[in-house]
């Protein structure tokens, strides 16, 4: 990759993580409205997006986003209230940004002149506003009318600082400032004579003034750059057009420059005058320490704190491809399978010092495990984001849909393979829009029902033995069970007769193309959704659940695996072949005894564990081998729990538990059902690892 | 011959009429002037009614003379052209020869 497209790569990247944050910014502005850290964090991520942008020549991100950071100054400053309406229009900027920073990515060269035009007139308006409360009619009649100002009016910042000799071509910087004026109106003109010498070492044929005027005109960029035309080549003469600065002939970018940079641009001073004066300020804690509020070593240990935190703070995170993790995470295994395999080798080795070998290796192995697990944990990411996210779209929908709700997280600190937030991120932000649009009821159904007006939408993610679940929860209607047999009939979907359970449910709905929605809305019913999300979260080794009651919600469970880079998993053998199950799935192992055994009718059996009968699943039979006889005394059973059921799994032998990387079978042989990867074991022998779900399936469904 | 495209008096008063149009052309007698008439007064007084124009070089040679008076002399523009006055408001270089 070159570097241009290196950095255009973190460009994008960098972007994704600013428009989120600045997203939950927003969000977290909206519960508690008041200039704070909160907005702090989103003037810094959109000044980060701004210049961001401007650095990869995305200039029209760039001064979108001094807009929006202008505006936000104005809330910092308190000179706009921060209220609802006004989060709700950030909101919209966000995304409108977000669409921009996506058309780059395209490669689209841009937004439609006129919609950017009109969005940033928008903005403007609001930059003009003491409050924000107007209705849209009003909103759009300021945008037309904005619109149409700025097709006739510009605004430039010209800067002329003529080389000294000018004169000497016989031109008179005035005339040029006469032309200019013709062109339209100075809103400001500033000169700058601090380069003129003393008197007595003036020489009366060069010039020393430089000038700066802020011209407001119809005429183009190019009409004004023609009055330039002679002295442009070997003059500093710079013309920018600025027409989204000014607003009233005020400066909007002034409000955000400190005082110093203020008067050097006013050219009330000189750089050299402002390094002076701040050279002469005294610090804060030079002046508490000279009045004696605190001692040096006070001030000396707060200072230390603060650079070690700012250091801290700049080295937190770096950005690095996921597929180097990958490559790491395969090398350290291959490392591991090498010890291991020379641990065998040695261990009928006799030597003086075997017993040191071993004990190094010893340690090698366990370093090499913990660099394995530390590898595979860089993948994780906490859940915040995706639920900050989700908490949007339910906020959207909510005001779309006129309905009131509160949004409660919890388990943001959960974390989750990143492959696995970014492969269900899309798919459950269709559940969110469900869970507000059909579970949610009106404010006035709520009231009806003795409900409070404002319904609930949860978000929580927890971990469960070697599983992380995400829920999504509504206190709405419930799914109406009716009306999905009546659709599911009318799509010749099977449906039983007596009552649907939750399982059956899941299994209708999940239809490719199942929906109950009369209408397409742009938030639901557009009939695709739960088939997609059920296959994402299976495709990732996750199950999917939905528990629904009339009028007291639903909720939808997702389970996945904690990672994908490594999977903790138990080491057993049957027949001649050795396998791995996952040890999320793992409830417990117990010597084979025949009185626990009872027969359920033809071939099904039932073990007894721990109080409970649990079928009975024989690998022999999933893979057409002769049956295990399972009068032996000498097998095993091992006891797994898909969430969905459990069941008992009859082997020759457990040998031990131990982490591994599974590879795909798919990609270096064929799918095969029953099995999720393989893994390379330390004796260099191949073990399969077992698909619970799939065995769950080919056992129970077949029956 | 090259004629002065201004003149300068100065009137019972004491005050420095000038008249016509203050030019690059005219730079060093404008500086002779100064040096000559100006030196060690502390009544600057000049009267621009009649000026109809002042280029660049013209007037960054007033206002560094101005400086370099200093506040202990008195310097007063005691009328001004509205041509001038345009063309100085024009490079706001007003303030800095008033």
């Amino acid at each position: 990759m070159n570097e241009p497209d290196e950095t255009l790569k973190i460009f994008f990247a960098e972007t994704e993580d600013l428009i989120k944050t600045s997203e939950e910014s927003l969000l977290r502005l909206e519960s508690a409205p008041e200039a704070g850290p909160e907005l702090e964090e989103l003037f810094r991520a959109i000044h980060t997006l701004k210049s961001g942008s401007a650095m990869v020549g995305f200039d029209h991100i760039s001064e979108y986003a001094h807009l929006i950071e202008n505006l936000l100054d104005r809330l910092r400053d308190g000179k706009l209230p921060i209220t609802r309406p006004l989060i709700s229009f950030l909101l919209e900027e966000i995304d409108f940004i977000r669409d921009m920073v996506d058309k780059c990515a395209d490669g689209e060269t841009g937004i439609e002149p006129v919609v950017l035009e009109a969005r940033k007139a928008r903005v403007n308006r609001f930059l003009g506003m003491d409050s924000i409360n107007r209705d849209d009619a009003d909103l759009s009649e300021t945008i037309t009318h904005n619109s149409i100002k700025a097709k006739k009016w510009h605004c430039y910042n010209i800067d002329l600082i003529f080389r000294k000799n000018l004169f000497e071509s016989g031109i008179d910087p005035l005339l040029l400032l006469l032309n200019l004026k013709e062109m339209g109106e100075f809103i400001e003109v500033v000169s700058d004579s601090s380069e003129l010498p003393r008197y007595e070492e003036i020489d009366i044929y060069k010039l020393y003034i430089s000038w700066r005027v802020i011209l407001k005109s119809a005429a183009s960029l190019q009409e004004i750059e023609n009055i330039f035309m002679f002295v442009k080549d070997d003059n500093d003469i710079e013309i920018e057009e600025i027409t989204n600065r000014y607003k009233d002939g005020v400066d909007l970018k002034a409000g955000g420059m400190p005082i110093g940079e203020a008067l050097i641009e006013k050219k009330s001073i000189t750089k050299n005058d402002l390094e002076e004066a701040l050279k002469k300020q005294k610090k804060i804690g030079e002046i508490l320490v000279e009045e004696k509020k605190i001692d040096k070593e006070a001030l000396q240990t707060v200072v230390t704190m603060q650079e070690e935190s700012r250091a801290a703070y700049r080295k937190t995170s770096i950005r690095v491809d996921v597929s180097k993790i990958n490559y790491l995470v395969n090398l350290a295994e291959e490392t591991g399978v090498g010890l291991s395999r020379m641990q065998n080798m040695l261990s009928d080795q006799e030597a003086p010092n075997m017993y040191e070998i071993n004990l190094q290796l010893e340690s090698l192995i366990k370093v090499n495990r913990e660099f394995q697990e530390r590898v595979a944990q860089v993948r994780m990411f906490s859940l915040e984001g995706t639920f900050r996210r989700f908490q949007r779209i339910a906020r959207d929908t909510a005001l779309d849909q006129n309905k009131q709700i509160k949004t409660i997280i919890s388990g943001t600190e959960t974390e989750l393979d990143k492959e696995v937030i970014e492969c269900i991120t899309d798919p459950l932000k269709h559940l969110v829009r469900n869970c507000v649009g059909h579970g949610i009821e009106s404010p006035e159904e709520r009231m009806a029902k003795g409900k409070p007006e404002e319904g609930i939408i949860e978000f929580r993610a927890y971990q469960k033995g070697g599983q992380i679940f995400v829920l999504i929860r509504d206190d709405g209607n419930g799914i109406n069970i009716e009306k999905i047999r009546e659709r599911a009939l009318e799509m010749g979907i099977e449906v039983p007769d007596e009552e649907i359970d939750n399982e059956t449910l899941m299994q209708i709905v999940c239809n490719p193309g199942f929906s109950t929605s009369s209408s397409v809305t742009k938030l639901s019913g557009r009939g695709v959704g739960m088939d997609v999300v059920k296959t994402e979260v299976k495709k990732l080794g996750g199950s999917l659940k939905i528990e629904t009651a009339k009028d007291k919600g639903t909720t939808f469970t997702l389970a996945f695996p904690l990672t994908f880079a490594l999977t903790e998993a138990l080491h057993f053998r049957e027949k001649d072949r050795s396998y791995l199950v996952p040890l999320w799935g793992l409830v417990g192992t117990e010597k084979f005894e025949q009185s626990n055994i009872r027969s359920f009718g033809g071939d099904e059996k039932l073990y007894r564990f721990r109080g409970n009968y649990l079928p009975i699943m024989n690998l022999s039979r999933v893979y057409w081998d002769e049956m295990s006889d399972i009068n032996s005394q000498e097998k095993v059973m091992i006891f797994l729990d898909t969430g969905r059921r459990g069941f008992g799994l009859i082997v020759d032998e457990v040998l031990d538990c131990r982490q591994i990387v599974v590879k795909s079978l798919e990609s270096n042989y064929r799918n095969v059902k029953g099995i999720s990867g393989a893994t390379i074991m330390g004796d260099g022998s191949v073990a399969l690892v077992l698909d619970l779900f799939d065995l769950d399936k080919i056992f129970f469904n077949k029956n | 011959m090259e004629t002065r495209q201004f003149t300068v008096n100065q009137d019972a008063e004491g005050t420095f009429r000038f008249k016509g149009k203050l030019t690059i052309h005219d730079l060093e007698y404008l500086k002779k002037f100064i040096d000559t008439s100006f030196d060690r007064v502390k009544n600057i007084f000049l009267s621009m009614g009649k000026v109809v124009y002042a280029d660049t070089a013209s007037i960054q040679l007033l206002i560094a003379f101005k400086k370099a008076m200093g506040s202990e002399v008195n310097w007063k523009i005691t009328d001004m052209s509205p041509e001038l006055e345009k063309i100085l408001e024009l490079s706001d270089l007003k303030k800095e020869l008033i």
